[in-house]
């Protein structure tokens, strides 16, 4: 065992240097190039090769995305050039300043869902039997998913992290299909989950490495699975239509037809607290996004509520009522879009909270073809979005992808 | 059997604390192991009773956390800077205490409070202009007008708000 001697009068300069390495791991890199501006001792400690490395690695793990670079093997030029294109994209997406548009068309349909983990897209048609999984950031179709012909696909979602694209159908089957790899090797066949006796309206796959998957459905119930056994783990009766689920740590929230939000703990499904949102009319309720311990939901009366993990909901309200929504808890944004409101930037509202005020903000153009594209009429009603690795993903009544970068 | 220890501070203050309590510290927890049964207290010479009554009081607090979370978690951990409520009014002290409260929970190898300890130090940085960080941290600026200018322009991509 060390033994460490206090110095007679304790500060961040006399701090061992173990200690302060711990601290300056937690640290943003205008923070990080901020302390290095104070003196010389802290100069030489910021500005190592180490440091920034971690501090990449630090940002990739918030992310949930792999660094672009080897962080071992990178020059100090390349980590520092990285950390710099970070850097740049989240304060754009703070001032919401949009610095590049691309759009693919795609495939005629009815719009429907869009899902996302952070990493990967999953689009879905309504009425629809199959759904298809795009890459980012090129916007290629990667790989279609085809459920049987006898019923169609009302929800979605994908996990790369488990590597698998997951459909609910209106019947109540959950299928499961298996991510082919890049090189087109197919891993595993589909499997299908039997448990809910109507539609399956939401499904949220927990990013913590269990394998976990949760289920709801019009049939009032939720239903956890397990993805590696196909096993139902546990099922809890909520006595209301169930359109959105989240799970976090111990804690489960539900969203329901009738503007109900219900918080309970995990495992023993006892209800922790319950909100109702205003509504004018049932049919009129919005649904929700949960990630990252955070929880979101949209209601009639243009009000969006936001769940954090802990401490009370807030709640923004917009002009008009809030057809589709997308959430990105680890970096605190909600991107929404309007009804029938035409051109991108008009529709496409976001919300960074914990910043200032508590309200959306619209998106600003970087220059001037990017404000052309943001003042589009013909690519119809943004009907509904993502936000896939700090990109927006709008998809447009004219069978668009408009793909909106912040770097 | 005795379910007490006594635990002395650098000024000699004696400490009486529930076994199971103190097992939160990595330090006395082995340190019981290897002696076994005793009832000779513990001293605990580079924590001052102050700060020791600060660590007793949080560890009675958390007596009910899981111990030693797994590796995955503390590395998740690590991503966010968020401090509970509980913890965040414990932490409230002058600086001089809180960085004894580090010191002395890295020496007791008390891992939780030590990350609250150094989460408090970060958010005391974040956001903070360097002039800011300065005065909070009573550090003296030892560059020449000339090298403060070299390393600002390096680092402009910082500045471009």
């Amino acid at each position: 065992m060390a033994s460490i001697t206090i110095p007679r009068t304790l500060s961040l300069t006399t701090l061992v240097q173990e200690l302060l390495d711990d601290i300056i791991v937690l640290l943003d890199p205008v923070d990080l190039v901020h302390l290095s501006y104070t003196s010389k001792y802290f100069h030489s400690v910021v500005v190592t090769p180490l440091t920034w490395s971690r501090c990449l690695r630090r940002l990739a793990s918030r992310d949930k995305s792999p660094p672009l670079l080897d962080t071992f093997t990178a020059t100090r030029e390349e980590i520092s050039q990285e950390i710099q294109r970070i850097s740049r994209r989240e304060r754009n997406w703070k001032k919401l300043l949009v610095t590049k548009v691309r759009e693919v068309s795609i495939e005629w349909g009815l719009v429907g869902k869009l899902a996302s983990d952070g990493a990967a897209l999953v689009l879905l048609r309504m009425e629809s039997t199959s759904c298809d999984l795009w890459s980012l950031p090129n916007l290629m179709l990667r790989q279609k998913c085809y459920g049987p012909c006898w019923c169609h696909l009302i929800s979605i979602a994908v996990s790369m992290e488990n590597k698998v694209v997951l459909g609910g159908s209106n019947k109540g089957q959950l299928f499961i299909w298996p991510i082919v790899k890049e090189n087109g090797e197919v891993v595993d066949s589909p499997r299908t989950f039997q448990g809910h006796t109507e539609g399956i309206s939401c499904i949220d796959i927990p990013r913590d490495g269990t394998g976990r998957i949760v289920t709801g459905s019009l049939d009032r119930r939720v239903i956890v699975w397990d993805l590696a056994t196909s096993a139902r783990l546990q099922e809890l009766d909520t006595n209301r239509q169930v359109i959105g689920v989240h799970l976090h740590e111990d804690a489960l929230r539900t969203f329901h037809t009738d503007a109900h939000f219900k918080k309970y703990s995990f495992p023993d499904f006892q209800v922790v607290c319950k909100h109702h949102l205003p509504q004018t009319a049932k049919s009129r309720t919005r649904p929700s996004s949960g990630d990252a311990g955070f929880f979101f939901c949209a209601s009639a009366k243009n009000h969006g509520v936001l769940y954090p993990p802990d401490g009370p909901s807030r709640s923004a309200v917009e002009t008009r009522r809030i057809s589709t929504l997308a959430l990105d808890g680890s970096h605190r944004r909600v991107v929404v879009a309007l009804e029938n409101l035409k051109p991108i930037g008009e529709a496409v509202k976001v919300w960074n909270f914990g910043e200032k005020e508590d309200e959306f903000g619209s998106l600003k153009a970087a220059d001037k073809q990017v404000e052309m594209a943001l003042n589009c009429y013909w690519w119809g009603e943004a009907q509904a979005v993502a936000i896939v690795d700090a990109r927006i993903v709008v998809w447009t009544r004219s069978m668009r992808l408009v793909l909106l970068e912040f770097d | 059997m005795t379910t007490k220890v006594t635990l002395t501070s650098s000024d000699n203050e004696n400490f009486s604390v529930n076994k199971e309590i103190t097992k939160r510290s990595i330090l006395i927890k082995n340190m019981l192991e290897d002696v076994g049964k005793s009832d000779t207290p513990i001293p605990l010479p580079n924590v001052n009773s102050k700060v020791l009554r600060k660590v007793i009081e949080w560890c009675e607090y958390h007596c009910m956390d899981p111990l030693a979370p797994t590796n995955e978690n503390t590395e998740n951990q690590k991503q966010n800077t968020d401090i509970e409520d509980w913890d965040q009014k414990f932490i409230e002290v002058d600086q001089e205490t809180l960085f004894k409260i580090i010191l002395a929970t890295n020496y007791l190898n008390i891992k939780p409070l030590l990350d609250i300890g150094c989460k408090t130090i970060t958010n005391m940085i974040k956001g903070k202009s360097p002039e800011e960080i300065y005065k909070t941290f009573n550090i003296v600026n030892n560059f020449t007008p000339k090298e403060e200018a070299q390393i600002r322009k390096e680092n402009k991509w910082a500045e471009d708000q």
